[in-house]
């Protein structure tokens, strides 16, 4: 009983903002901000073959499938992290429908 | 038997020489061993200084080193950074707010990625320092070689002045005093020296690839926010 009663206490506007902080990017703080700063490597951050030498091309190929790796890394936990956000929108978006079915069965009996 | 060794006689009964071997003419080995000779007194040598030696010799860039290290420092900071702000936005939530197992669910999730962006971000960081030893070492093997280079202009100045004769006598001498034998031992050793130094490379990208990656490579549905936050 009292784990039901506790398990419906929702803040709806915290968990939005909860949700909305990860993607805010305007003051530049969010996690999804960081990532795509880092992301931005700066240019030439794939060396080429023959960056480290003649005989330093097996580092040199490692060392840039590595950035590509790390690129597409970043990018699908941007887009992950979009997504948590959405899911958090629709959590809240459920306990309000719900509470709204509650009220309104309250209402009828 | 009792007669012991007798020189074989081409065209005497039975003839001991069948007929591709040339009838105990040595000339063509002789021609084939002279001409290995030649080779490695005079093609590889040539071959060795000028092709090998120098496209061998091209040497990294260390500004570009640098900036690669740069790029992953930064990386690793962003991740870091993402990863902390993840979990201090998910702490700065009071557990009155949003209480049950979805509170608890996010927040293993947010532990999750703060782990695995706790992880990319070491693995960054190791690969941007690993990037920097490169570089600084690739540097100081510049400066040698400029040093070698001032020795040898040091040479050809003096060259100048007591006369190349001498140094050209002293040159000729050393290329004399080596025989054709060690000089094949020195070549075997040069090729060996480069064979074990591109192993050695390859040995270093395979566990670049396998040990330096933690958390950089995608491996599909680990390390990401998980997809199923409850719904109520």
């Amino acid at each position: 009983m009292s784990q039901d009663e506790a398990a419906r206490i929702h803040n709806l506007p915290a968990i939005r903002a909860l949700g909305d902080a990860l993607v805010d990017d305007i003051d530049g703080t969010s996690p999804v901000s960081h990532l795509e700063e880092a992301s931005g490597f700066p240019a030439n951050m794939r060396m080429g073959t023959w960056a480290l030498g003649v005989l330093g091309w097996p580092l040199a190929n490692e060392h840039d499938k590595i950035v590509g790796y790390a690129e597409n890394k970043v990018n699908s936990t941007i887009e992950g992290l979009r997504a948590h956000r959405d899911r958090l929108h629709t959590v809240a978006d459920n306990v309000q429908t719900a509470d709204q079915r509650n009220e309104d069965h309250v209402r009828r009996i | 038997m009792s007669g012991g060794f007798k020189i074989p006689i081409p065209g005497g009964t039975p003839d001991p020489f069948q007929p591709g071997d040339e009838g105990g003419n040595l000339r063509l080995m002789q021609y084939a061993t002279l001409a290995t000779y030649a080779l490695a007194t005079v093609v590889f040598p040539v071959y060795e200084r000028v092709l090998v030696g120098y496209g061998l010799s091209v040497p990294a860039d260390p500004p570009v080193v640098h900036r690669a290290a740069d790029g992953w420092s930064a990386f690793g900071n962003g991740v870091y950074a993402a990863g902390r702000t993840t979990q201090e936005q998910h702490g700065s939530v009071s557990s009155a707010n949003w209480q049950g197992p979805e509170r608890q669910l996010y927040g293993q999730n947010v532990a999750d990625y703060a782990l695995a962006s706790d992880t990319a971000s070491d693995s960054a960081h190791s690969l941007s320092s690993i990037l920097r030893w490169l570089a600084n070492l690739w540097t100081a093997y510049i400066y040698l070689h400029a040093g070698l280079a001032t020795l040898a202009m040091t040479t050809m100045l003096k060259a100048l002045f007591v006369g190349p004769g001498r140094v050209y006598a002293t040159l000729e001498a050393h290329s004399q005093a080596i025989t054709a034998e060690a000089r094949v031992i020195q070549l075997r050793n040069f090729v060996l020296q480069h064979v074990l130094e591109l192993a050695l490379k390859y040995g270093a990208a395979w566990m670049a690839e396998h040990s330096l990656t933690d958390g950089l490579k995608p491996q599909y549905a680990a390390g990401r926010p998980k997809a199923d936050t409850a719904e109520v």
